[in-house]
């Protein structure tokens, strides 16, 4: 498995790697930060016990939790599906109680969400590695996803936070800050200290 | 991780500068690898999931109905604690100052605008407590004895019961029954006799006016002490 993540990075470096950001994406990420822009509003109505508010809230937050869920639980049975549902339910509970900090909404929802993921870890339902792995395809497989998963588990907690909250929940560097109470300027830094840990950990394993 | 390293990979993702760029300015260092692991781990963020309607589906029968005891619109529990800690402590102080208030208007001792106001405000709750009207300005009270004291040309009984009646004056405002006798009168009087008789005439008058002025004396002096005289 580390071979084969060392084994794309490798066949990557011969690809002509071009800045991230394209128009298409600045354009689906218009379209996104539009969507995420009516959450405060929806948070307040939901509070209120306004299940459409919830529902809504449900729909644009639901991708990046089960992205958080699918990279520490696996793809197997409904296990990252379940985790987002029980997650969502907590949330629900707990809505009330909720005080928006200037914080996004994610920042709070990832907290929950890895309390259901700890706790289905510690019920031993997560997907273990398999031995053999299957053909290597483009993309994350199950398996690339749990040794990720693990190895961010081996880094600093804000450090991973860090990851967590920029790679599965989609935030910008700003948005991390404002959730981690730090400076952007803090947050590029740690970004790619973080990186370069977790590129550490891989090669050790 | 140098300082101008992280720099420059900020610059890149914001695509400010070129991998190539990077490479040159870093070399020695594990830019490419970085850049590598940051775009894998993007491609991992926009990878597809499933469609969340049917995920909704099925949540949104598991959702219990909001309790309207825990959908709080208002403060939370710890801040409604604080309030009400903040209430007590309020009316406790608004007690202590009424207390207070209220015994220093009771003694009249308060400002005048004060006194007024105290009053004002307790006759409406139907108690009472004196005017500044009604309370007598003590400071004025004796200089005014003791500018008598000074200044009257009287001598003698005379002088000491113009005083008396001055220092006095204050507590005859407030004394009911009939006024005290004037000793002078009596000692006039019984002097008068005396005099003319002359103090060796003696026709017991004077004398007996005398001891019954002394008995008097004597009674006042015994009366105003009380067993303890």
């Amino acid at each position: 498995m580390i071979r084969e993540l060392r084994e794309l990075i490798a066949s990557s470096r011969t690809a002509n790697i071009s800045a991230p950001n394209s128009d298409v994406q600045a354009e689906a990420k218009e379209v996104e930060e539009e969507a995420l822009g009516r959450v405060p509003q929806l948070v307040e109505q939901a509070k209120r016990g306004d299940r459409d508010a919830f529902a809504e809230l449900y729909r644009l937050h639901h991708a990046r939790i089960f992205r958080m869920a699918r990279l520490h639980l696996g793809d197997l049975g409904d296990g990252a599906e379940d985790a987002v549902a029980e997650t969502f339910l907590r949330a629900w509970a707990a809505l009330p109680r909720y005080r928006d900090t200037g914080a996004p909404f994610v920042a709070w929802l990832f907290g929950i969400a890895r309390h259901v993921v700890l706790d289905e870890l510690a019920r031993g339902r997560r997907a273990m590695p398999r031995g053999e792995l299957p053909e290597r395809t483009r993309g994350w497989t199950v398996d690339d996803r749990l040794t990720l998963a693990q190895a961010m588990e081996r880094l600093p907690a804000e450090q991973r936070r860090v990851l967590e909250l920029k790679y599965l929940g989609g935030m910008k560097n700003g948005e991390v800050a404002s959730a981690l109470g730090k400076s952007k300027g803090a947050i590029n830094a740690m970004q790619w200290r973080a990186l370069g840990s977790l590129r550490q950990i891989l090669e050790e394993r | 991780m140098n300082r101008r390293l992280e720099e420059d990979l900020e610059r890149w993702e914001a695509g400010f500068a070129s991998l190539a760029e990077l490479e040159e300015r870093h070399p020695g260092q594990d830019v490419h690898d970085l850049t590598e692991l940051h775009r894998q781990l993007t491609a991992l963020s926009r990878e597809a999931t499933p469609d969340p309607d049917s995920g909704w589906q099925r949540l949104s029968v598991r959702l219990p109905e909001p309790e309207p005891d825990i959908i709080l619109v208002g403060p939370s529990e710890s801040k409604r604690r604080q309030l009400l800690t903040r209430r007590r402590v309020a009316v406790l102080g608004l007690a202590a100052t009424l207390t207070l208030t209220g015994g220093l208007a009771t003694a009249g001792v308060l400002p005048d605008p004060a006194q007024d106001a105290v009053a004002n405000v307790a006759g409406h709750l139907g108690l009472h407590f004196p005017h500044s009207a009604d309370v007598p300005d003590q400071t004025s009270h004796g200089k005014e004895v003791s500018n008598v004291a000074r200044s009257t040309s009287e001598e003698g009984c005379e002088k000491g019961q113009a005083i008396s009646e001055v220092a006095s004056s204050f507590a005859q405002n407030h004394r009911n029954g009939d006024p005290e006798p004037i000793p002078c009168d009596k000692a006039q009087a019984a002097g008068g006799h005396s005099s003319e008789g002359g103090p060796g005439s003696g026709n017991g008058v004077g004398q007996a006016a005398g001891a019954t002025h002394a008995s008097d004396s004597g009674l006042e002096h015994r009366g105003s002490h009380g067993p303890l005289g």
